[in-house]
């Protein structure tokens, strides 16, 4: 607090100039300020669409592109990126005789892209024999983002109708308007990151959205121990706080597949995603997934063809696994395996 | 509603759309941005506005009551009366759980005490800066400064602009009420300050204050984990993380009403760059300083009554002015700190203390990186959780390294070093826009240099401003 009375010296503290400005100067700078900022936003449009360093929202374009594109299949796959590399359409071929898509993209488009794209898949198809829903245990907490919402190609509207359940805000429009039409806002961390790569000739490492094949199998040819172990660490610490909750929009997405399932007479199976055998042995998971599973088998209770497939997720060594619940292609191999045996018990008839 | 949100550029852009084009009918004007204002407030909760509309209305007729009436007696009664009203709809939702805690302790060293329920009260945001307008207005004409507003869709204005309503800069009655009363012409002057401060309010709280906050925030929320020098990188980090989160908030807020045609006063004057204690409160959040020094230090005597009234008065209204941030003993050890570095001060500036000889530039230096010494000490007063933690991280300070000290001393310096250059500049010139007396075209190189700032280094996930809580 200043107590003292302005001292008759050369003043310290600044203070604001008001120069007079000229209108045309002002017009310069502000209008070129505001016209950079819309330019800039619309050159960006395009360009991040295209060279996106966001390898998840890559994969999620992909798949969705994957799916208008690839004629009519018996087994469409859906799921996060734990089914993006752990279900080989080529094995459930071979084993099933079926002919089958990956459309599995990332976890934080939770099982509402799921319902999304089987939505679209029957609008554009002719509806499958059966669709395998895989996800990992932590994805059934998340909630909804506006970010990832608006990789889905649809309209507004379109979003809104899939979405009965959300609360179709203001500030939901707008994260999904933003998200789409001000990449300078929404996607700076994937516009810096962009940047960086340029300025510094820093070659992009290669892009998991490259390794997706043409029936969506992402294949993943290493295991990565380190990455398991540290990765492992991170949901050790997860798991201390994390409750087995299903959020409102993971649930009714479910509850909509279920629905679609009975309605068009697919089967629908619900599996949980493979994991790491430390993962598994952590009685923390243990705890957690068998808690999970309950609710998720009650919210199963009105669907009429299919099930819920491990509800203990199955479980592989360090060798094959790339982090702690994504596997190499020779453990996708021994798991899609896994799978369809577990879908025979089920569906006697294929 | 954030100004750092989608839904308030939306917001603002159509309430000065609706403003402009009432030009020139300003009384409509002011019934757009006095609805706006409460919509603003009602994001939070439309009960806010209850309250708001409520101490709106006992000031307005308080005031009224002192400007017509010739009795000194009920001129008194009712400044008294509007004041203590103020007062405690502000004790209430801020500091009565405080004092309950505070009643209950004491009780209980005495045997007395049983166990208490404290109440679940939500403190609306902005209430403290709005009650000190209102307390300023009420003082004000009972003083006979001014003459109480008549009409109270402009008072309503007053006390609510959705500019200032939450966290500043507290605005006189004096100067603000012939703005709503009159027509405002916006020069082009206008256009591009209000253009700059939103800008660069942006540029202080997204890519200053964001971007350093998780350092300061892992080191006071975990202060055993880490070494020596990380004390001094959490202190330095919240230096940066409050400054640019309160000086940001307020350079939009003067922007944003700057367009407008407002002139809402100077709130940061770069304090970093202060050389003393006293320079220090004319620099940092300069309204609330003015407001402590004409309210309540000029009227328990000020400097009037010789020196060690005068340094009780100082201390006195510091720690006043620290629990006015808030219901704790850390903001109260805050504000005594600063009332006794104040009076330190005080005492050294004294003609007879002998003082060092020192080139000026070099003694001008030096004084200025003792006073931000002496800041991050009481930053971290401010920020504690617990006496114990402030005197824990005291203690630690030192310059051993813990794993994480690398990434922290990247992060504080790749927000410290530009803030201080551009500071710096502004200081050199004594002048807080000196670009304005650039070029255009140099002037708009800055501003898409500061818009490019923020798309590429602002953090995306903005936090809420940390002075909201007061």
């Amino acid at each position: 607090m200043s107590t003292e009375a302005p001292k008759k010296e050369r003043p310290t503290v600044p203070d604001e100039s008001s120069p007079v400005l000229s209108k045309r100067s002002v017009w310069l700078t502000v209008g070129g300020v505001i016209l950079f900022a819309f330019l800039a936003n619309l050159a960006l449009i395009p360009i991040m669409a295209k060279c996106t360093p966001n390898s998840g929202y890559k994969i999620v374009h992909k798949k969705w592109q994957l799916l208008s594109e690839t004629p009519d299949v018996d087994i469409v796959i859906v799921g996060d990126s734990s089914g993006d590399q752990g279900v080989d359409p080529d094995v459930l071929k071979q084993e099933l005789g079926l002919s089958a898509l990956n459309l599995c993209t990332v976890g934080d488009m939770m099982v509402l892209n799921d319902a999304a794209m089987v939505e679209e898949y029957l609008r554009t198809h002719t509806a499958p024999k059966m669709v395998i829903d895989l996800h990992v245990y932590d994805v059934w907490e998340r909630d909804v983002a506006g970010s990832a919402l608006a990789q889905i190609p649809f309209s507004v509207g379109q979003l809104k109708q899939v979405t009965p359940w959300i609360k179709h805000d203001f500030d939901w429009t707008a994260d999904i308007v933003t998200s789409r039409y001000l990449p300078l806002y929404s996607e700076s961390k994937s516009f810096k990151q962009l940047v960086f790569n340029t300025l510094t000739r820093k070659k992009a490492r290669t892009d998991e959205a490259d390794k997706i094949g043409p029936n969506g199998f992402l294949r993943q040819e290493n295991s990565d121990p380190d990455l398991v172990n540290s990765d492992l660490a991170k949901h050790t610490e997860t798991l201390q706080n994390l409750k087995a909750t299903i959020s409102d929009t993971n649930k009714q997405a479910l509850q909509r597949l279920i629905q679609l399932s009975n309605e068009k007479g697919f089967s629908f199976y619900l599996v949980s995603a493979p994991i790491y055998q430390g993962l598994a042995d952590l009685a923390t998971f243990q705890k957690h997934q068998k808690e999970l599973s309950a609710k998720l088998e009650e919210i199963l209770k009105p669907l009429k063809n299919g099930g819920y497939l491990f509800p203990e997720p199955r479980s592989f060594p360090m060798e094959v696994m790339q982090n702690v619940d994504h596997l190499t292609v020779t453990g996708a191999e021994d798991f899609t395996k896994q799978l369809v045996e577990e879908i025979r018990k089920h569906e006697s008839g294929i | 509603m954030l100004f750092t949100t989608v839904t308030f550029v939306v917001f603002y852009l159509l309430v000065a759309a609706t403003y402009f084009a009432l030009t020139p009918r300003f009384r409509a004007q002011n019934v757009v941005l006095l609805v706006a204002s409460y919509v603003f407030y009602g994001f939070w909760d439309w009960r806010f506005c209850g309250i708001l509309a409520l101490s709106t209305s006992i000031n307005f007729i308080c005031g009224l009551i002192i400007d017509s009436s010739q009795d000194e007696k009920k001129r008194k009664a009712a400044a008294a009366f509007a004041i203590i009203v103020s007062l405690s709809i502000l004790g209430f939702f801020k500091y009565y759980n405080f004092f309950a805690d505070q009643l209950a302790a004491l009780l209980q060293v005495f045997g007395l005490g049983g166990t208490h329920d404290t109440l679940k009260i939500v403190l609306p945001v902005g209430m403290s800066f709005y009650t000190f307008k209102e307390i300023s207005y009420i003082i004000d004409v009972y003083k006979g400064k001014f003459k109480a507003e008549r009409n109270p869709l402009s008072f309503a204005l007053y006390v609510s602009f959705f500019a200032q309503l939450v966290a500043g800069p507290i605005e006189r009655g004096s100067q603000l009420l012939p703005q709503i009363n009159a027509p405002r012409k916006v020069s082009p002057l206008d256009i591009e300050m209000g253009v700059f401060l939103i800008l660069y309010g942006y540029f202080l709280k997204l890519v200053i204050g964001d971007n350093v906050s998780p350092v300061a925030n892992q080191v006071f929320n975990n202060y055993e984990g880490y070494r020596g020098l990380d004390m001094l990188l959490g202190m330095f980090a919240y230096a940066l993380q409050i400054y640019g989160d309160f000086a940001g908030y307020s350079s939009i807020a003067r922007g944003i009403a700057r367009i407008l045609g407002f002139h809402l006063p100077i709130n940061f004057k770069l304090p970093y760059f202060s050389r003393n204690p006293s320079d220090f409160w004319q620099r940092w959040h300069v309204t609330l300083s003015q407001w402590l020094r004409d309210y309540l230090y000029i009227s328990l005597g000020g400097n009037r009554k010789g020196t060690i009234r005068t340094n009780v008065n100082l201390l006195l209204t510091m720690l006043l002015g620290g629990f006015w941030h808030g219901a704790a003993w850390n903001f109260i050890a805050w504000g005594g700190y600063h009332g006794v570095i104040l009076v330190g001060h005080h005492w050294y500036s004294k003609p007879e203390v002998k003082k060092p000889t020192l080139p000026p530039k070099l003694a001008s230096g030096l004084s200025i990186v003792l006073m931000f010494l002496f800041t991050l000490v009481g930053w971290v007063l401010f920020r504690a959780h617990s006496m114990d933690q402030i005197f824990g991280m005291l203690s630690r300070i030192g310059f051993s390294r813990s794993h994480e000290t690398n990434g922290f001393i990247k992060t504080v310096f790749a927000c410290a070093i530009p803030l201080f250059l551009i500071e710096w500049y502004q200081q050199s010139k004594l002048d807080l826009v000196p670009q304005l007396q650039w070029k255009p075209v140099y002037r708009l190189g800055a501003y898409v240099g500061i818009l490019l700032a923020i798309a590429l280094l602002g953090a995306r996930q903005a936090t809420e401003f940390i002075y909201f809580q007061f």
